[in-house]
Formats: C-alpha cells, structure tokens, sequence
C-alpha cells in the first residue's frame, strides 16, 4: 500500500517530460467539465422517480398509495415527484441524503421491507424520519411549492380559513398537520387525535393572572394546586378567570350559575339557561371550601331554584384560547358538515337555549362526533339560539 | 459507484415498474367475478341489500346478500323498479306551461301533457324560472325544502345535491320536520329530552332477557322493520324470532294495543287489546288514574326523575275546568274497553318489568303530540324508565333501533351547503316579512293562504306566498293530505319543477321534469344495518342510466355549471372520486376503532362488516345520576308538566297530556254517522312508503283488480254487500277513489285500512276527480296536529265505501305522461 | 522496494499519455466521488449525533 502510494506520489510529483504544460492543463479541465457534467447527470438521474421507484418497495407501497391524493393528480395537472418532497433542494444536504441512501440498498440486498406486512409493520419508523426532517426544516419541500403568502384566504372554506390564516400567522411547519397527505398514515394513528388536536391547536399559552380564557375543549378540575385530587371537569368553550400561574398548575374562578335541586354539581353559564359549563364532584359541590355563593332565583319555567356560585379551583396550564370566536367557527362549520347528512340542518337560532340539547340529543345517533366536539356544538348552537339571535326567523 | 451499482440493482425494475402500477380505479368496479352467465355485483337499499346477476347491460336476477339472515321479499321488486314502464325516459315539459311559461292555464296542471326537451333546454328553463323568482319576487317565493325518504346512497343523496345547488343560487324558504314524526319530535324534546323517535333504543337481548310484559302500544314491527333509512340488512327479526319463542315459552307476555291485528301479533301469536281508533289518551289517562288510585304508582321515581305530576294529578282527578274524572268508566264509553279491563291492564303493567314500545300512527292524528306524552308520563308513574327491559320507547319499529350499535361511523354524505356561501349568486335574504321556515306539513297553506300568521312550536309563523315549487327524489302527491285541496293550490303555483326517475303523480302536476337515473345506474356507498351501523356496502353500478335519465350528481352539476359554479359544486370531483372520498374519510373517522380495508379492496370486496355492538339500556345513564346526565328538556327532569308549553297559551296542546276529542272520529264519535268507518292508512307492508308501487310485477302479486286493496271488516263488508275480490268507492266530502276489497276478521267493525304510498291516479286534473288505483290521501284531511306541532294528521280521518258499480275506469298511475309532440 | 529505486525510471512519451489518461478518466473521478461520498456520509453523521436534521 505505501509502496503504492510512494509510486503515486512519484508520478504525480514529477514534471511531464514530452507533454505540454497547455495540454494538461486544457486536458485536465476539460476533463473535469466532463467529469461533473457527468456526475451531476449521474445525480439527476437518482432524483427521478423513475429510479425511486425502481425497487418494488417503493413501486408498491408509498407510490401507489401518492397515486390516491391530490398529490398525484388534480385539477390543474401540477405533480409532485418523489424527490421533490424527499430529497433536500440544498446542496450538501442532498448529497448527505444521497449518502443516506446507502442504508436503502441494504435494505434491499437484506429484504428489510420486502413484504407489505415488513413495510407496514416499519412503516412508523420510516415515516417518523421524514416527519422529523420535515420539522426541522419547517416543511421547506412543502413550501418550495405551496407559500403561505400566495395563499388567497378568501376561496378557502371558513374552516380552513381559521385554520391556514393561524397557521400561516406562525409561519407553522406544514407537517404538523398534514401528516399523511400523500402516504397512509400509520396504522396506530388515530383520527380521534385530529379533532383533539385540531381543537388543542386553538389553544393559546402563556396565560396571565387577572385575564379571562376559554376552554377549548373539556377538561378536568382539580381542588389542589399538585393537580392531584379531581374536583369535577370543565366543559368546551368556559369562561375561566385566572387567578394565578404556578408552573404547571393555574389556579381559576368560574362565575356560574346551579340548579339546587339535588347536589348542585352541574354548573351553567347563566340564570335559567342549560348552558352546561361542568360539573363538580358531590364533595366539591357540597363544600363551601370552593365556592362562594350569590344570589339566589326561581326560574319560572321549571319552577326549579337556581343559585350564582363563584368556584375556585385548579387546572392545568393548558388548552385555554382568548377568544371563543374561532371556537365557534370551528363548531359551525362542524354543524353543517356533520348535521346535513341526513337532512337541512336547523338554523341555529331556529330553537331557543334550553331547547337545543333535546333537538340536539336527537339527530347524534347518525352522527361522527366526538365527546369533545358534541359538547362544543352543541353550545355553539345555544349560544347562537334564537335568545342570542335579533335576526327575525 | 454507487449510482451504478443501485442502478444496476433497481434498472431492471425501473422500466416494468410502470406495468405494475395497478388498473384505475373506475375498471376495479368490474372486476367482480365474471361467470358464464355474467357478473355478480353488490349493491343496498331501503329494503336490503343484495348481488344482482348482470348480463348482456341487463339486471337478470337479485339474491339477498350473506349477511341478510332475514331478507324481505320486497327484494323481488327491485328488477321492477329499474325496469318499470313509469320511468321517465326523456326531460318532459308540460305543454301548456311550454306555451305560455308562467301565464299558462294552471288548471289544466295534471293533465299530463307533456312534450319532450333536450337537457340543454330543460336545464335551462329550470335556471331561467329560479333566477326570474329571485329578481321578479324574492326568496320567500321559491320552496326547494323537499323532504321525505329518498333512494340509498350516500354520494347521490338526491335531498343534498337540490339543496346545494339551489344554495348557490339564493335562499329559498325551508321547512322543519317530517310526515312520519312531526308531532312526536316535536313534543318529546320538552318531555324526555329527545325528538325519541330517531333515538337509539335498548338494545333486543336485554330487553329479551329482563322484559316481562311488552307493550306495543299502534306497532307493527314486523311490517316496518322490512325497510331501513339507510341499507337494510334485519338484524331485528333475529330477536323477534327468540321473542317469538319465549311467548310460546310464556316467558313474556306480548300485548298490541292496537284496533286491528297486526302482521307482528300474527307472527308472534301474542296477545290483543282491541281499542277504539284515536282514543289512545282516555285509555292511558284511565290507566293513570288507576294507578293513582290504587297508589301503586312509583313516587319515589316520580319525586326524583320528574316534575309536574302535582300539576296533572287534577286533571286525572276531574278537579280542572272538564270537571271529568278520568276513572276507567269514563274512558270506557270513549276507547271500547271495559272499564275492569282498564284496571287489570294498569294492574299488570306495573306488576312485573314492562317495556312500552309505542308506534308513529298514534301522533299522526289530529292532537297527535297527546298520545306521545301521555305514554312518556305513563311509563314515568311505572318507575322503570333507565331500567334493562323497562321504560319506554318510540323507535324500535324503525330501521334496526333496538339492535345494539357497534359504534362504527358511517361514511358521512355529499355536502349539503355550498362550500364558498358567499359566492351565491343572488344574496336578497329580505323574505318580505314571510317566515324563512315553515313546518313542513303547512306547504299547502302557504300557497292557499300567504300571509297568515300560524303559531308553531312556540313560535308565530307567516305563511310565505309560494310561487315555485322543486322538488327532488321527493313525492308530496303520495305523502301530504287531501288530493283536490293540493289541485287547488297547484292552480297558484306559477312553476313546479321535479327531479325522479320514476313518474310519480307529483311529476304529472309538476311543469318541467328531469329523468333522474335510479339509484342501481350509479355507484356509491351506504351504512348497512342502519342504527346498528353494521357495515358499509358498495353500491356498485348495476346498469349504465337508461334512456336519457342522468345521476342526480349529473343533474346538479349541470344546473351549478349554468350558475358558473360547476368547479365548486363537484370540488373537481368525479363520481368515483367522490365515493372513494366518503369511503376514505370514514375509514380516518374509524381509526382506532375498526380497521378498514383500503377503497380497492372495499370495492372489489363489495362490504366491510364491523360485526355487532353492545347492549345498552335507554335512558340508564339518567337514571344512575340524573344531575349530571340530565335530560335535554328545560329542567332536565322528565317534564310531566311542562310550563312551556302551557305559556304559549295553545288552544290543543296545554301544560300537560289531556283528551280532545278528534274533528272526526268513529265508534259514535264526530262525523261517524255520515262516514261511519274509520280510514287508516298506516306504513305499506310490500313497499317503502310510495317507492316501489310502480314495480309492476310485484304490485300484481298483491293488488286486487289492479287496484290497492281495502282491507275491510267482514260484517261491514256484508252490510255492504262487498265480497273479497271486489272492486269498492271509498269516499267522504274530499274525494273518492277506487280499491280492491280484502275482507279479514283482522280489522274490527269500523275500521278500514289503505296503506299509504298507493300511487294517485285521477281520472283527469278536475278537483274532485276519481282516484283509479287507491291513493288514501285523497281522503285524508290536511289539518295540523296542534299550534305545537302543526303535523300531519292522516289518521284522522272517517270515510264510507260501497260496490263500485258502473264501467270500470283504467288505472292512470303507472303508464307515464302523454306525449306531445 | 529497493527495486523502485535503483531500476530507471522509464520516461518515454507513450507511457506519461498513459499515466495522463488514467489519472483524468480514472484516479481523479474516482477520488473525487469518494471525496464527495465521505463528505456526504459526514454531514450525515453529523445530523445524526450533533446537528439533528437538516435545518435552514
């Protein structure tokens, strides 16, 4: 080997005898044009899908399922390529990406993933990769193409609206919350972690004491500021008021009102109104220790007592929003998606408050809802009642 | 080299990794099995679903499908229903209305004279009549808020593509509620919390399994769990079976209150408690007051779950303005029950676990919203609501409520609302002072009488001055009341536009009319087993559309390209694309829950069975914590009174349950001298409301002389010297039609039944006109239930009948529209 | 090795065309991709152990 080297070193050291200085240099440039003409076409090459698709592996698996969405075909007759979502545009990282290449032909010379059950099975891992690249880089292979300030808010649904206006807002990673949308998901990925998480993304943070938020979906109450020991659950869309911040833990009032009838545990945001913003557990609900109590009433349509209490509890910091106003987009158009498969929904301000939970309770059996969501609409549509609504019906 | 070594690896595969690259998905639709005879394909319907043999484009043979233990034989109708001589061939435009648009003679509507248009044409005109509604008078004069069942098939639901299509036009005035239930959904939310009639039921084996007594109270089960609202497979009859054996096992008691013997009594060999029509109220308020009487009613459920009872007991008591104690004597005279037997009945009712199943032909009567309370406050002084096998329920007659669910969700449905609204092209919301929505059984007024204020539901109502009707999948000339008070209207209509495959009488009085195709000329997907949601079923293309027919998706995606609005309508999607987007989106909805197999599969496979769900009890969950799982009624608690109700100040419908005497009753009561016999005209047993009464073949396997039957009791029949088989004028001062008498000791001396969805068939469009073929609502009368409800009262409703003598006229129904040309 | 250095080296024109060849078409390419690899393959493992995945 050395002696190898020594003889290199020999011949490469030496001035040439018979050929021109002109003619190696000239030489050796044109041969180096033709060299990297040559490795880039090479590199090309690798970068079509063509070759990507060239182990059965990829042809069966993830590309016949991008051949199911949008990605592969629309109306406008854009595509994306495999590369084009997988391969970084920047230099280094392509060809560190090339490299990485190298554990894929060992995949295939040692048949990692060479049955769909293989695949499926690893399916998680692999696309976990992906998912993380795509978060560090915040999705730029999305944004090569789609660019949150060529987006026209105004052709979107109102949902996506809400969603891509936040979105674009904190210039947010487009994986976040479109995983899945060119290759199925894993199989372990539930949906039902989409609407709590569609619903937890409303959330904001950083909550101070002396300001008013809503929940964004339901949540537990605690009596304790260790969240150890539960004291009832907050329902969608409550008014807190914050009392204090204590690292994980915030300390909240809630104005409501009950029913005394019975223990009292279920709390409503008005007077004579079912408007359910939680409950408390009986030994809550029957200790001063929480509440402090206001006035009392009858409410004249039930004949039943109501009393204004105002409770003090625990909760986590978390799933709170400012604002119910994109709660209730969300709810609304929930509402008329989910509600008109079988029929014209009821407008919302069609029923009064107290009678929307029983109109309500009857059109869910057909329904995909959701806890969360059923307990967000249907205060949407109280909320937005004919005793909220000046509009003539 | 790595790029040559990978390459050499991979080369070989590159080039044929095109050929395996599987087929479209559209040519998977044919992939079914190919035999000798043709291919095998999978489809559903309200009555069942099936494999239909295809062969040479024609549908050869249905058998039930696998999963379908207990198929109906309503399954030998469906070859009729596609091939049926009532298709609508061609886009037909009434000759008259053709001349003269708007200023043509709507008298003549009904006439049935119609010349054939191009699509183009029909299209058209279609647009043309909306857009001059909208600018010559506004959106208060457009009613496109159809309702009714419709064909399975969750992509071409034919309701949804109307809906969306005309949204993105303008607003037009809508409706609340249905014919089936209007008075029940209505009255129960302030009751139980619940419309209850579409509400999940306790589940068969726990009912089977703690009942003692069941009570159907005006139920059929066996006749109405035949169909389903979405694809029906009849798990129900399953339990029907084992009930039918614990009967014979006298196991459980069976007793159908009911004024005839029911297909479901018959199979089950149970007991019969004979009542008079429409007197359900006195019987349950003698009932009550035996109970209260003889204290055996539960008061520590009632003081707990309820509010109002000290309120109604005064009524019971004869202490209120009647002054009529409600005793088992009173209700005697009034129901036909002996006075003893009304306090043995009470008596057993609260002996052992009682489950009261009450039907929907006891609030389709004038005060409809009575019976349903009373029953709820009934079963509220027995205390076992929330109890296994106890308690009541509305619904277990209805498309398998009672067969426990699995939880999976269904694949969701072609949007309704126009996805971009503000994109409509016409943005007048002024309705002139009119209502917006009316309920839906008060059409006809609108159009008779505009401007008058109704009270509904606690709200007032102003009758909007309807100039245009459309209707979609949809056949009011069968399922609203009073034939020649609906010509009378007809006659101010200015245009009527109707969209289905089949001539209906709505399509004779209707001005323009598209051929829709039937729901086994296009593909979809559809729930099977409906409340239990059992599985989803491809509905694969049986048969390109026939004739000149088109999908409803077609249909609309014409009318929303007149608008401009074609990309938005589809959202770029193709039929396929939109099955496979309802397929998809319900398998993300069952993550985690169900694993589905991907759309290829599905739809090679034909269904994805999710298997069976699990027992639950109605109502359990209040009764364990009534405070935090209370009811949706304003208190939360049962409402025995309901202080409500008794503000609006309703003249029919007060504070609590109560007796009204019906404008027509029989057994000595209103009208019953001129019209003794009383008409029901409950749920058909052979067809899905008015579908499949154009089935030609299996019509004549249960018609009389070509006509609906009459059932008739047999000393009435007598009396009139009617014998089986004979042809018979049923009349009253509404109208008169033809039917074919079947004499059957099942029906009690005046009672008579015709079963609704017996196709109109008038002689001519004249008021007054002989119905040909049977359709009962030439006889019913078009009144509301009360100010509450303003529902249907079909079942209030006396006729006479006699032989029908003279030439017999043939029957206009089913030949389609006369052409013109 | 004593060889190598003791037999004269042979300079004629045919052999310096051969040596010239071989290292433009073979040696130089040849090293350049391993010299492209070997970076590739550090950025890699660079993203794996320290840098995390490619940022911007």
């Amino acid at each position: 080997m050395k002696k190898i080297i020594k003889r290199f070193w020999q011949i490469i050291s030496k001035p040439s005898v018979h050929l021109s200085f002109g003619f190696l240099t000239i030489g050796g440039f044109l041969a180096g044009i033709i060299f990297w003409g040559g490795f880039n076409t090479a590199l090309e090459v690798t970068n079509t899908e063509e070759f990507c698709i060239g182990c059965h592996e990829m042809a069966d698996n993830v590309y016949v399922e991008l051949q199911e969405t949008v990605h592969w075909q629309n109306r406008s007759g854009v595509r994306a390529t495999c590369p084009d979502c997988h391969v970084p545009h920047n230099w280094s990282d392509k060809i560190a990406r090339k490299m990485q290449a190298s554990k894929e032909v060992w995949g295939t010379i040692f048949g990692t993933i060479n049955t769909r059950e293989k695949f499926l099975e690893k399916r998680g891992e692999l696309a976990q990769h992906e998912w993380d690249r795509f978060t560090a880089n915040n999705s730029l292979e999305c944004k090569n193409c789609h660019n949150y300030e060529s987006m026209d808010f105004n052709i979107m649904s109102e949902r996506a609206q809400v969603q891509m206006k936040m979105a674009a807002e904190r210039d947010q990673s487009c994986i976040d919350c479109h995983k899945g949308i060119a290759h199925k998901l894993p199989d372990n990925m539930h949906s039902g972690e989409g609407t709590l998480a569609k619903l937890e993304e409303m959330a904001t943070s950083g909550y101070q004491a002396g300001k008013s938020y809503y929940s964004v979906r339901q949540l537990p109450l605690f009596t304790d500021e260790s969240l150890s020991t539960e004291a009832g659950q907050l329902n969608a869309a409550t008014k807190v008021n914050v009392l204090a911040v204590e690292g994980d833990a915030i300390q909240v009032e809630l104005d409501v009102w009950r029913k005394t009838k019975g223990f009292g545990r279920v709390m409503f945001e008005d007077f004579a109104m079912n408007i359910n913003d939680g409950f408390l557990t009986k030994e809550v609900a029957q200790s001063d220790q929480y509440m402090q109590k206001g006035e009392s009433k009858i409410d004249d349509l039930t004949g039943l007592p109501w009393q204004k209490v105002e409770v003090t509890l625990w909760m986590r910091n978390g799933s709170l929003t400012e604002s119910r106003d994109t709660l209730w987009t969300f709810a609304k158009s929930t509402y008329r998606t989910s509600c008109s498969v079988c029929h014209s929904q009821p407008a919302e301000n069609h029923f009064d408050t107290n009678t929307w939970p029983g109109m309500f309770n009857g059109m869910l059996s057909f329904v995909n809802l959701d806890g969360d969501t059923q307990a967000l609409v249907l205060k949407y549509l109280q909320k937005h009642s004919s005793d909220f609504s000046d509009e003539a019906h | 080299m790595s790029i040559s070594r990978r390459s050499f690896l991979k080369g070989l595969l590159a080039s044929s990794g095109a050929v395996l690259i599987g087929p479209g998905l559209l040519q998977v639709a044919h992939a079914a099995t190919i035999e000798e005879t043709g291919q095998w394909k999978v489809s559903g319907s309200h009555w069942g679903a099936f494999r239909a043999r295809v062969y040479a484009g024609k549908v050869q043979e249905i058998k039930a499908f696998e999963v379908d233990k207990y198929p109906t034989d309503m399954l030998n109708g469906i070859k009729g229903i596609i091939y049926s001589p009532s298709r609508i061939r061609y886009p037909m435009v009434r000759y008259e209305w053709y001349l003269n648009r708007q200023k043509s003679d709507t008298t003549k509507r009904g006439d049935n004279r119609f010349i054939r248009v191009t699509w183009d044409e029909a299209i058209t005109l279609f647009h043309d009549e909306l857009e001059r509604m909208q600018t010559q008078y506004g959106p208060w004069a457009i009613h496109a808020g159809s309702t009714g069942w419709r064909s399975t098939g969750q992509v071409h639901s034919c309701g949804n593509h109307m809906a969306r299509a005309i949204a993105m036009h303008g607003y037009t005035v809508n409706k609340v509620g249905d014919y089936s239930t209007g008075a029940g959904q209505t009255i129960m939310p302030y009751v139980l919390g619940s419309t209850e009639v579409y509400a999940q039921g306790t589940s068969w084996p726990l009912i089977l399994k703690n009942s003692k007594t069941i009570v159907l109270w005006g139920n059929d089960l066996v006749k109405n769990l035949q169909v389903g609202w979405n694809c029906e497979t009849h798990e129900s009859f399953e339990y029907l079976e084992q009930l039918k054996e614990k009967i014979a096992n006298k196991e459980i008691r069976v007793i159908s209150v009911d004024p005839v013997i029911t297909k479901t009594q018959d199979y089950l060999k149970s007991e019969h408690q004979y009542i008079n029509p429409q007197t359900d109220v006195p019987f349950m308020l003698a009932i009550a007051h035996t109970l209260y009487k003889e204290n055996l009613y539960d008061k520590k459920f009632i003081d707990t779950y309820a509010l109002g009872f000290e309120e109604f007991v005064p009524y019971l008591l004869g202490k209120t303005k009647d002054k009529e104690e409600k005793t088992a004597e009173w209700a005697e005279a009034i129901c036909g029950i002996k006075a003893e037997n009304i306090r043995k009945f009470a008596r057993m009712l609260v002996k052992e676990r009682t489950q009261i199943m009450v039907g929907w032909s006891i609030q389709r009567q004038q005060h409809g919203e009575q019976p349903y309370w009373m029953a709820a406050v009934l079963a509220t002084m027995l205390g076992q609501i929330g109890l296994p096998g106890g308690g009541i329920s509305y619904a277990h007659h209805y498309s398998s409520v009672g067969v426990s669910s699995t939880g999976a969700a269904g694949p969701g449905g072609f949007p309704r609302n126009p996805d971009k609204p503000e994109k409509r092209i016409h943005k007048n919301k002024d309705f002139n002072g009119y209502s917006s929505t009316i309920p839906v059984a008060r059409w006809i007024d609108c159009i008779l009488e505009p401007g008058k204020k109704i009270q509904a539901n606690g709200a007032t109502i102003t009758l909007p001055n309807i100039k245009m009707m459309v209707f979609s999948g949809c056949n009011p000339w069968h399922h609203h009341q009073d034939r020649n008070n609906m010509k009378k209207a007809f006659h101010k209509l200015e245009t009527v536009v109707s969209i289905d495959f089949t001539w209906t009488a709505t399509c004779r009085f209707s001005d323009i009319v598209l051929p829709a195709c039937t729901q086994w000329e296009r593909n979809d997907l559809d729930l099977y087993g409906s409340y239990s949601a059992r599985g989803i079923i491809a509905m694969q293309k049986l048969v390109d559309p026939l004739f000149q027919s088109k999908t409803d998706f077609e249909i609309f995606t014409l009318l929303a390209r007149k608008l401009g609005q074609e990309q938005d309508y589809t959202r770029g999607k193709s039929e396929m694309q939109w099955v496979k987007e309802l397929y998809d989106g319900c398998v993300d909805a069952n993550k985690g829950k169900f694993t589905m197999p991907d759309f290829k599969t599905f739809w090679k496979e034909g269904f994805v069975d999710f298997g069976k769900g699990k027992d639950w009890t109605r109502q359990a969950d209040f009764r364990e914590d009534p405070e935090i799982n209370a009811l949706g009624t304003p208190s939360g608690f049962i409402e025995i009174f309901s202080r409500k109700i008794d503000r609006y100040g309703y003249k029919e419908c007060q504070g609590h349950p109560m007796w009204f005497e019906k404008s027509e009753r029989s057994h000595g009561g209103p009208g019953s001298d001129k019209h003794p016999i009383w008409l029901q005209s409950c749920h058909p047993d052979k067809r899905l409301h008015s579908q499949m009464c154009d089935s030609q073949q299996f019509r004549e396997t249960y018609t009389v002389q070509g006509r609906e039957p009459i059932y008739l009791n047999p000393q009435d029949a007598k009396q009139r010297g009617i014998k089986d088989g004979d042809l018979v004028r049923v009349f009253n001062d509404r109208g008169q039609l033809l039917a074919g008498a079947v004499v059957s000791s099942n029906f009690a001396p005046g009672v008579a039944r015709i079963e609704e969805g017996a196709w109109y068939a008038p002689i001519d469009e004249t008021i007054g006109s002989l119905d040909t073929y049977g359709d009962p609502n030439t006889l019913t009368q078009d009144i509301p239930t009360s100010e509450l409800a303003q529902a249907t009262s079909a079942n209030t409703c006396q006729v006479q009948y006699e032989k029908f003598k003279g030439k017999v006229p043939a029957v206009t129904a089913f030949t389609g529209p006369t052409e013109i040309s | 090795m004593s060889n190598t250095n003791n037999e004269p080296e042979v300079h004629n024109k045919s052999s310096e065309w051969k040596t010239f060849l071989f290292l433009t078409i073979c040696l130089f390419p040849a090293l350049s991709i391993a010299l492209i690899g070997a970076y590739g393959f550090g950025i890699w493992f660079l993203q794996m152990f320290l840098m995390g995945p490619p940022g911007h």
